[in-house]
């Protein structure tokens, strides 16, 4: 069953508080600091996520061009990725990217936790 | 403003009716007046830069009747040579090479002397084939310019904007009605390129504040996010009493983590206060004696492992004795922790020097980073608020760390000076005032 759980945050502090409460809530979550490094810890896992959250300004790669990747390559581009994003733009940069779906900072913890339910099979 | 430029032509023009070889009658110059009128109302309106330009170039030439007119102008930087020209709308194949004009004597005279300049033949004027590189031109073109006639456009600073150009294969065709029309087109033109430069530029510091402020928002959103997401959960598990579920150090953990965000949110709050501090003249110095070498010495300390975090290793060369001053401490860290953190973020995994030396009764604080570099048209706008090297290179931070930076640094008496070539590397000095006998 699929239910690993990618954070992608150049914010050491949104990935530390999203690792935590996604564990403590029974999840299985990894992050990377950039959508290279995202890139790159996919192709290496021996499954690819359930579901991404993914920020949009990043040094090295951004929300942008990891979409672009994800988008251009087809055992990428059906994983479920939401834009996690404090851009105010999010709700329409969202749809341009092709991308799941988005969420704007800060976000409510219910709401994140809704999303995730959709996504992720029930415990 | 037209009501200057009606008189200017009625004065000018009144006295023409009565001589005589004028083919003007009275009817035809109260025509020409009242059109004069409405395009000179027209041209205060006009907003557009390059609509503005072509409107004058092509008014000015249908009222004197010349077979093309030129407004050559040194667009948006007035400082800059004329760099660009706008033909008259009804300009023929054989008048595109007519921008020769511009490189002759007789063009300087009215771009550099605000000189107007009425010619029955071009030819008459050394000015106009002088210069040995442009005879060529000249000549060539001697069919088509035969009469001229050129007026400056004056900017309201006090230098040209640029010249506006009439040519004529007729000998003698420009009369000093034309020119007293043209005077008024260039006087009303001036006024509105004025008006059409300083709502540019408004609209562009209006740009630049627009991003700032989305740049604001997502700084305090990022912190926001943590924080509001632990305190969220918090106080869901709260009513569960034991914390059973969620042990007590998972509590701390969460709290501690919040706090972290208070702090951080607190300090792009310091920032942003600093900024209007800093406007409004209240940015006080708390000067006290300290040692800059053993400051340095400890901040870079201080910063090791975020710079290794980032692969940057940092080369230290200090003194040493110490270097005592007057200084603001806190302030003067803010500034080294701004340049220190800076050249970590933007040249990541290049080796990172910190030097300290004094010169004579200054020190030179020194950071040099082998990065990519700034451009050397971004050099000087990087200390500017709210801006950065590259807009589009978003890497946290509100843009205003050498902005304040520079002020502190000036508020000591000393200068903040940046060395760099594009992906050579990065070096700013800060340079402070020392007391005489600074050493101990």
């Amino acid at each position: 069953v699929k239910n690993l759980i990618l954070v992608v945050d150049d914010d050491d502090d949104v990935r530390e508080t999203m690792l935590m409460l996604l564990a403590l809530e029974g999840h299985r979550a990894v992050s990377a600091e950039n959508g290279k490094r995202a890139l790159e810890m996919i192709v290496a896992m021996p499954e690819s996520p359930a579901l991404i959250f993914l920020d949009l300004w990043m040094p090295v790669m951004d929300g942008r061009g990891f979409l672009a990747a994800r988008n251009a390559e087809v055992n990428l581009a059906s994983i479920p990725t939401f834009l996690f994003s404090a851009d105010s733009q999010a709700s329409k940069i969202a749809p341009q990217l092709h991308a799941t779906g988005y969420m704007t900072k800060p976000v409510d913890i219910k709401k994140l936790f809704a999303v995730i339910g959709e996504y992720i099979p029930g415990k | 403003m037209w009501f200057g430029a009606i008189i200017a032509v009625r004065t000018e023009n009144a006295p023409m009716l009565t001589k005589p070889g004028l083919d003007l009658n009275l009817m035809q110059v109260v025509k020409t007046q009242s059109e004069l009128i409405n395009v000179l109302r027209e041209l205060s309106a006009e907003m557009d830069l390059n609509v503005l330009m072509q409107r004058v170039v092509d008014e000015a030439t249908r009222f004197t009747e010349a077979s093309f007119g030129a407004f050559f102008h040194r667009g948006d930087d007035s400082d800059a040579s004329v760099n660009d020209y706008h033909l008259s709308g009804g300009v023929t194949a054989s008048f595109d090479d007519i921008a020769f004009i511009r490189r002759t004597k007789l063009f300087d005279a009215t771009l550099i002397s605000a000189e107007i300049i009425r010619l029955r033949n071009v030819a008459d004027d050394p000015r106009f084939i002088e210069s040995n590189y442009h005879q060529a031109s000249a000549t060539l073109h001697h069919e088509q310019v035969v009469s001229y006639l050129a007026v400056p456009v004056n900017a309201r600073s006090g230098g040209v904007f640029g010249v506006l150009v009439f040519c004529s294969p007729v000998e003698g065709h420009f009369t000093v009605v034309h020119e007293s029309i043209v005077r008024s087109i260039a006087a009303q033109a001036a006024v509105a390129m004025d008006n059409a430069f300083l709502l540019k530029r408004a609209q562009a510091a209006i740009k630049v504040r627009d991003d700032f402020l989305s740049v604001a928002a997502h700084e305090i959103r990022t912190p926001l996010t943590p924080l509001a997401l632990q305190l969220q959960f918090l106080q869901s598990k709260i009513h569960l009493v034991p914390l059973k579920e969620h042990p007590k150090s998972v509590a701390l953990k969460s709290l501690e983590i919040a706090a972290r965000q208070v702090s951080r949110l607190t300090l792009l709050v310091e920032e942003l206060l600093d900024v209007s501090r800093v406007r409004v003249g209240r940015l006080k110095l708390d000067l006290e004696d300290m040692d800059i070498v053993e400051m340095v010495n400890d901040l870079v300390e201080r910063y090791l492992v975020h710079a290794e975090q980032h692969g940057n290793r940092i080369l230290l060369d200090l003194p040493d004795e110490p270097i005592v001053g007057k200084f603001d401490i806190f302030r003067l860290q803010q500034v080294i922790i701004n340049l220190l953190t800076n050249a970590i973020k933007y040249a990541p995994g290049v080796p990172i020097e910190v030097s300290v030396q004094t010169v004579d009764d200054k020190v030179n604080i020194r950071f040099c980073d082998y990065g990519p570099g700034i451009a050397p048209e971004d050099q000087e706008r990087i200390f500017n608020r709210f801006e950065r090297a590259n807009s589009d290179f978003k890497r946290g931070g509100l843009g205003l760390g050498l902005y304040i930076g520079r002020e502190i640094v000036e508020a000591h008496g000393g200068s903040i000076s940046i060395k760099s070539a594009v992906n050579k590397g990065c070096a700013f000095t800060v340079t402070l005032p020392l007391p005489k006998g600074h050493a101990l």
